[in-house]
């Protein structure tokens, strides 16, 4: 994977995955990388730095005798993930219209 | 190869000084992750994780920096900043006297080097005295018995000579020694300024 996701970039995937439902740490970690080939290997410091800004709730569940601890969208998070979503499509066709030259 | 339990406890090691909840989420996160992963792909999840070295300095640093970011005034943090100073001040009656032991010993290690330095040095001084006594003695019996003197005057030579050999030699040890000392102090010194988080250091 040639271009680094930036961590703004990865916040936003994160909430994305998150959106479409409540997750714990290895099925998101998992999820996010089916789609992105992140270099960090876990999302802790992303889940930790997310919780701290009141985009995400944690809330823990027993699975199996043991505990999960599942992360949750906040309504914050989801105002953040719509910001994100507007900042991309224009980022997306800026650099489109630089790298792509009337191909993209 | 590492297995979990103690990729684990490493990351105990370097996280330990962590607030408790900041210590007891990052803890509880990567547990967590190793049981979901399940036991047949402990080592795979090790080798994405990386060393646990560099995952707890992650954690460590986005600790620091979200702790110079937050306003002094919010309740939650400030306890955190203030909690260090409070265990600084308790820590103070034992530090202290530690410091002064550990400043006492080091002053009384350098009194005797130096006192052995000043003995050695006050032989060599005394091997030269005796040579040159020697070689005028020798010289007083040339009259009476030029073998005398030869033998006399020789091993007063060798004294003398001997004598500064040591004496030179001290003043270089000296030198050495001394420099050293005071590198090592200055070095000392530097790293007591440094912040705490980063002590451990491969």
């Amino acid at each position: 994977m040639v271009f680094q996701i930036s961590s703004n970039l990865l916040d936003a995937c994160v909430l994305s995955v998150l959106e479409q439902g409540d997750a714990y740490g290895y099925l998101l970690t998992q999820q996010v990388k089916q789609v992105i080939n992140i270099s960090e290997s876990t999302l802790y410091p992303v889940l930790r730095r997310l919780q701290k800004n009141e985009c995400l709730v944690t809330y823990d569940q027993s699975f199996q005798g043991r505990n999960r601890r599942y992360y949750q969208m906040t309504p914050q998070g989801k105002t953040l993930l719509e910001q994100y979503r507007q900042e991309w499509i224009v980022y997306r066709s800026q650099v489109d219209h630089i790298l792509m030259r009337g191909n993209g | 190869m590492m297995n979990r339990t103690e990729y684990m406890q490493e990351l105990h090691r370097r996280l330990k000084r962590l607030p408790a909840e900041d210590y007891e989420n990052a803890m509880q996160y990567y547990n967590e992750y190793f049981n979901d992963a399940g036991v047949e792909n402990e080592q795979k999840v090790m080798e994405t994780l990386g060393d646990p070295q560099k995952v707890a300095a992650q954690i460590l640093s986005d600790y620091a920096i979200k702790n110079v970011e937050q306003s002094p005034r919010s309740a939650k943090k400030g306890l955190s900043a203030l909690w260090i100073v409070i265990l600084s001040m308790v820590a103070l009656p034992v530090g202290l006297p530690l410091a002064l032991t550990g400043i006492l010993v080091s002053l009384t290690l350098v009194v005797c080097i130096v006192l052995c330095y000043l003995i050695i040095f006050l032989v060599g001084v005394f091997l030269v005295f005796c040579g040159i006594v020697g070689i005028v003695i020798a010289f007083c019996v040339v009259a009476e018995n030029l073998a005398t003197t030869m033998l006399f005057g020789g091993i007063s030579l060798v004294c003398a000579g001997i004598g500064i050999l040591v004496v030179m030699a001290m003043i270089a040890l000296c030198k050495k020694t001394f420099g050293a000392m005071a590198k090592f102090y200055y070095r000392h010194m530097n790293r007591q300024k440094e912040g705490n988080y980063y002590e451990e250091r491969i």
